[in-house]
């Protein structure tokens, strides 16, 4: 059987395989701020803005700073599976200086999570699209090593 | 700062009326207002109206369709969304033309009749990737309740925060609910009913969400030389403040409507910022509040409002909930109306829906859940991309 196309939920914010799963978004070349997602410009409003932003890669640790699971299947545009299955979402810190959001994916125990613990970035199927490819999302889990 | 009187305030109750139009709620809560101030719509020289974004473009031009149903005075018309700050910015800018002088009387209205359920996106394109808020929903299946519920997680592990805290908040949310007739929930909620209706993010259940509803509350401001005229009892905006995020963006501005956020300093909040406005403009402090209209969306952040405004220092904020200071009769009630979760949320009308209570309160007009002797009185409120607006009442 031939496997399932691969897509990303949204072109670029992420590697696609057989890259390891990484957030990609920019950097100011002047403040040297970071930001996820890639923004049109620099948003920091003490930023002279002389320099263009550049792609950056995100680190693909980062601490958990908060989670929950969401019991609540939530309204579209979500692909809520059916029957709905609870799902955690985490809150990230990432060495660039910004917290990022993202899914849980489904497997790990989310009794195991603990603030301040090493979550690692990782790519997961958010949910199979009418032409039946997998759309594909970042996620985090605890990391392994 | 030069202040600003009150003198006339309606309300529709909270709840759901899709047999209704946000139109005819308008007209009938500006007519209560106006009837309230002693005034004719001939004599107001301004109308400010909340956009209804559930409502099309009438809904955008709600303001101008209020003055068609009121009779066209050929009025300047100021319509305006900042979502949970809305009536707070269309109160803050009748204040401005009126205190600049360039007039003496304003009308102010914000109604809404919204979709049930938890709110998703008015329209979406999946692939849009300028819409945060789509693809907030899309991918982290994050619906405003997963932030909400972050923020609580994070206060459990930072301040020790728990599930009873949480319901604790609801049930006493709930007793001022009772007491206030336009509330949409009337029944008082003990903690085992709340911790046992279901989880909808961990830690938070669904009895403890603010209630997406329809409502509209209007009020009538004017000059304090005006006032005079109408009434020997006007409530005084001391202190109107209103704000948005500063970068780097924490809080409301972050998680409620985006994929990330940069920590704190929190004086970048919105809430904050506009707080100390309003504490500045009125030359008072949280000290000097004898009750509160915060924006408890959920327990978790009503609780942290209470260190956010200054009513108890960081960290503090569940020792003055659990001693029952933010209680009706404690020291500093919070939320006399039910707040979010008993009176309801209704986006465009619920800032003006706080200043409803702050003039009830400071009338002496509310009954049961009547703070005594109520002399100075505060709201605040922040919504989507952190908007937030202020105001420091007195009579």
């Amino acid at each position: 059987m031939e496997a399932k196309k691969q897509i990303p939920c949204l072109e670029g914010w992420f590697t696609m395989p057989p890259q390891e799963p990484q957030l990609i978004g920019n950097r100011c070349q002047s403040c040297g701020h970071y930001f996820f997602p890639k923004v049109t410009t620099c948003r920091n409003p003490l930023c002279k803005k002389t320099k263009p932003l550049e792609k950056a890669m995100f680190s693909r640790k980062g601490k958990l700073v908060a989670y929950t699971i969401n019991y609540y299947s939530p309204p579209p545009p979500y692909h809520a599976p059916d029957p709905f299955v609870p799902f955690g979402v985490a809150s990230v810190a990432l060495a660039e200086g910004i917290r990022v959001g993202g899914q849980i994916p489904k497997g790990v125990d989310l009794n195991s999570l603990k603030v301040g613990m090493e979550m690692e970035t990782v790519r997961e199927i958010l949910y199979e699209d009418d032409q039946g490819n997998e759309v594909l999302s970042w996620m985090f889990r605890p990391a392994t090593a | 700062m030069t202040e600003l009187a009150i003198i006339g305030i309606g309300i529709h109750p909270w709840g759901k009326f899709p047999e209704m139009s946000v139109h005819q709620l308008n007209l009938e809560v500006a007519q209560m207002a106006l009837k309230d101030a002693n005034m004719e719509w001939t004599d107001i020289q301004a109308l400010f109206a909340g956009q209804d974004p559930w409502a099309g473009i009438q809904g955008m031009l709600s303001g101008n369709v209020l003055a068609q149903d009121l009779g066209l005075t050929g009025i300047p018309v100021t319509n305006n969304y900042n979502a949970c700050a809305t009536g707070g910015y269309a109160l803050r800018a009748a204040h401005l033309y009126i205190t600049s002088g360039l007039i003496d009387t304003a009308l102010v209205v914000g109604g809404s009749i919204s979709p049930k359920g938890a709110f998703g996106t008015t329209q979406y394109n999946e692939f849009d990737e300028t819409d945060l808020d789509s693809q907030r929903f899309r991918i982290l299946g994050s619906a405003n309740f997963t932030g909400f519920a972050m923020a609580a997680q994070s206060r459990m592990h930072l301040y020790g925060l728990t599930e009873e805290d949480l319901a604790l908040q609801k049930v006493k949310a709930s007793k001022f609910g009772s007491l206030n007739p336009n509330s949409r929930y009337q029944k008082v909620y003990t903690a085992e009913e709340v911790l046992n209706s279901p989880m909808v993010a961990y830690p938070v259940h669904l009895y403890e969400v603010c209630a997406t509803s329809d409502g509209c509350a209007a009020v009538v401001v004017c000059s304090t030389d005006v006032a005079k005229k109408y009434t020997t009892k006007p409530v005084i905006i001391a202190g109107i403040g209103a704000s948005n995020p500063q970068y780097p963006v924490p809080g409301m501005g972050g998680f409620g409507s985006d994929f990330s956020e940069v920590p704190p300093p929190n004086e970048n909040d919105a809430g904050i910022k506009s707080t100390r406005q309003a504490y500045e403009q009125a030359g008072i402090g949280p000290e000097d509040l004898d009750f509160a209209c915060v924006y408890d969306l959920t327990g978790a952040m009503e609780i942290q409002w209470y260190e956010d405004i200054g009513l108890c220092k960081e960290g503090e904020a569940e020792k003055l909930l659990r001693e029952g200071a933010t209680s009706l009769g404690g020291r500093i009630p919070v939320c006399p109306d039910g707040g979010c979760t008993s009176l309801g949320e209704c986006i465009p009308a619920q800032a003006l829906s706080q200043t409803y209570e702050a003039v009830t309160q400071l009338r002496g007009d509310a009954g049961a859940r009547q703070v005594a002797g109520a002399k100075v009185g505060f709201s605040v409120n922040s919504g989507k991309l952190g908007n937030s607006s202020a105001i420091v009442y007195k009579r």
